[in-house]
């Protein structure tokens, strides 16, 4: 059962009852509707992943399936500056593995781990499918590319600002 | 048919099958994680490839079907050196805790290391990533993350099988994970197949692990007790104490599955077993017990024997014979008060009795509650735990004379005047017939229990006591009578063939 206070509103419903109509199957309603969820209710939480479950007629375990293999949705309550670097190959070839210590040095704290203000998240992803631009990073919607170490401070005194 | 060439030598397979199932018709294994015969191809783990004339990458054997004129090598240099490279990829998060794990013996990874790995590792032990070591998946399984390779048999299992999309993949790349929605556990009641799937130790059985090294059990093809539909299993034994059941594969009946009340179906056997024959006056070795229970038939002025559907048919023609031969005018009624279960669409069905079928083949249903009401002096009840099943008809059999021939100290046994310790069908060979009319044989995988013995020959001790011929000389004797005395048996049931490996 989900959470009494998750519930879409009368017009989401409709909205995506017209979606419904658009795609072949169920199952291909579940990333658009993981999008509406995330705009919504500002994060996907377990709450969210049952009653997306419940709209898209699949288990909760096929949603968190897919939620957590898309760094896009954010699976924790949300957070002002979320930093996600990608450390796959074309990335790490290109000097990501050097990013990343550099924004862990900047902001006092390990990959995984948020600062005690709470304004920031650093995190290591896999690959951002910027494969062509790397390295890569996304902040919260945003993506970042072809990083560097001066590119990086200039972004972060703007966000410490 | 389609004409294609395995490693040089010509050969002749059906169409439409794939090459991993037409290199082993031709007895050339192909390693594989990742492919099931009773799952859908998905060809992740790359352990199969093979190399195919005119194609110029590696193609995963799983999902390419054997055409007409295609040439296949299944050992080349190229081939060994990508498995030897797979190997290392699989093995790149391993914890090597085969000394604590509970696959050690029967895993995959062990098996195709000896024969394609062998490499130093080139990961030092502190950088492999660490996952969650136990998760409890539900009642019947454990979940060690490090050692999954994310084949995902497990997850199609659940999905194609069971029918829950329980079981999924999270995360991804090195941290990719199987597991449930975070909070919830396995509740499909076939859970434990994930188990006997799982070509590594990621997946084990809550039930079985830490029990015995699975080099130290000894296996008995059998069938499972548990319902009408009579699954194909393995008895495992180990100091003479069942340890654990696996499904044994057979396209006519369970395919490669059990049910999980299946799977557990065995405690029974190592517990509470009666050990001696014991009467109003204490324990009897088993002569005197067959002379006590002869006394007791004789003196009475009304004989029931109760048959049961849980008895092989062997011993059914048995108690048969036994009336024919020693108690003429002895009535004789097989029936069953088990409570039937809730039947799925999968394997259970709703009779909880391995016999039925067979009972009614040989003529021996009947109105058993009516039997009993018409008040014999004196009850021989063969394998049936009637008050067990049904505790009202404690108040039916009060004042009669009982005799149990029973394996267990169950409510029957307890309330008998007299009882005698007969063999489960784990000690000694047997048939049953299942709801479709399949007469399936049992192996024996323990020693007697106790002084228990055979139904048969218990049978056979009583009659010598009432002065009345009836002797085989051997089980399979007994077997060939019965099979000829009850053509719609049909004698022993073969399979389509296709019981597949493991790996």
């Amino acid at each position: 059962m989900t959470h009494s206070m998750t519930r879409w509103s009368a017009a989401r419903t409709e909205e995506i009852e017209a979606l419904r109509r658009r795609y072949p199957t169920d199952h291909a309603l579940l990333l658009p509707v993981l999008w509406i969820a995330q705009r919504d209710f500002g994060w996907i939480s377990h709450d969210v992943m049952e009653l997306v479950a419940e709209t898209c007629r699949t288990s909760p375990a096929h949603v968190y399936s897919l939620a957590t293999f898309y760094t896009m949705f954010e699976l924790e309550k949300p957070i002002r500056y979320h930093i996600q670097v990608c450390n796959n190959l074309s990335c790490s070839l290109c000097g990501s593995e050097g990013i990343l210590a550099h924004i862990e040095k900047r902001l006092g704290i390990r990959a995984g781990e948020a600062t005690a203000d709470g304004r920031f998240r650093l995190t290591a992803v896999e690959c951002l499918a910027s494969c062509g631009t790397g390295p890569a990073m996304q902040v919260n919607d945003a993506y970042y590319e072809k990083l560097t170490l001066e590119k990086v401070d200039a972004l972060l005194e703007e966000w410490m600002k | 048919m389609a004409k294609f060439t395995l490693n040089g030598v010509e050969r002749e397979v059906p169409d439409g099958i794939n090459l991993i199932e037409a290199a082993l018709l031709s007895k050339v294994r192909i390693p594989h994680y990742c492919y099931h015969p009773g799952l859908s191809p998905e060809g992740n783990c790359r352990m199969c490839v093979v190399e195919i004339e005119g194609i110029p990458k590696l193609q995963t054997a799983c999902t390419t079907l054997v055409a007409d004129g295609m040439v296949v090598e299944t050992e080349s240099e190229k081939v060994i050196q990508e498995r030897t490279e797979v190997m290392e990829f699989l093995l790149r998060n391993h914890p090597i805790d085969c000394p604590i794990c509970d696959q050690a013996g029967e895993c995959g990874l062990q098996k195709y290391y000896m024969e394609h790995g062998l490499h130093d590792s080139r990961v030092a032990v502190e950088e492999k990533i660490l996952k969650r070591k136990r998760v409890d998946l539900g009642p019947l399984v454990v979940l060690d993350s490090e050692r999954c390779i994310l084949c995902s048999r497990c997850v199609r299992f659940c999905d194609e099988v069971a029918g829950v999309r329980e079981l999924v993949l999270a995360n991804r790349g090195g941290r990719s994970e199987i597991t449930t929605f975070p909070g919830r556990t396995l509740e499909n009641p076939y859970s434990g197949n994930v188990v006997d799937i799982c070509p590594v130790g990621a997946l084990t059985s809550k039930d079985f692990r830490f029990k015995v090294r699975v080099w130290f059990l000894k296996t008995a093809d059998s069938i499972c007790p548990g319902c009408e539909r009579g699954c194909n299993i393995y008895l495992e034994q180990y100091q003479n104490e069942v340890q654990r059941i696996r499904p044994r594969a057979n396209p006519d009946v369970n395919r490669w599955w059990i049910c999980d009340d299946g799977r557990l179906d065995y405690k029974w056997i190592n517990r509470d077993r009666l050990l001696r024959a014991e009467g109003e006056a204490g324990t009897h070795p088993p002569e005197r017990a067959d002379e006590e229970a002869a006394r007791m038939l004789k003196e009475a002025s009304s004989v029931l024997l109760v048959a049961s559907p849980r008895s092989s048919n062997e011993n059914l023609f048995a108690l048969k014979r036994f009336r024919d031969a020693a108690l003429p005018r002895a009535a004789l009624v097989g029936g069953s008060f088990r409570k039937p279960w809730e039947e799925d669409r999968i394997l259970k069905r709703p009779d909880r009795n391995p016999n039925r079928k067979g009972m009614e083949l040989l003529g021996l249903s009947g109105d058993l509650e009516g039997a009993l009401r018409t008040g014999p002096e004196c009850v021989l009840v063969v394998e049936n735990d009637l008050l067990g099943d049904r505790p009202e008809l404690a108040d039916l059999l009060r004042g009669k004379k009982l005799i149990a021939l029973a394996s267990n100290r169950d409510a029957t046994a307890e309330a008998a005047a007299l009882r005698i310790p007969v063999c489960t069908y784990a000690e000694t060979e047997g048939s049953w017939t299942n709801f479709e009319g399949r007469t399936q044989a049992f192996r024996p995988v323990l020693k007697a229990v106790g002084e228990s013995r055979p139904v048969f020959r218990v049978l056979e001790g009583i009659a010598r006591a009432l002065e009345a011929s009836l002797a085989w000389s051997d089980f399979e004797t007994l077997r060939a009578e019965t099979f000829q005395a009850a053509p719609a048996l049909g004698g022993l049931a073969r399979t389509s063939g296709g019981g597949a490996h493991a790996l």
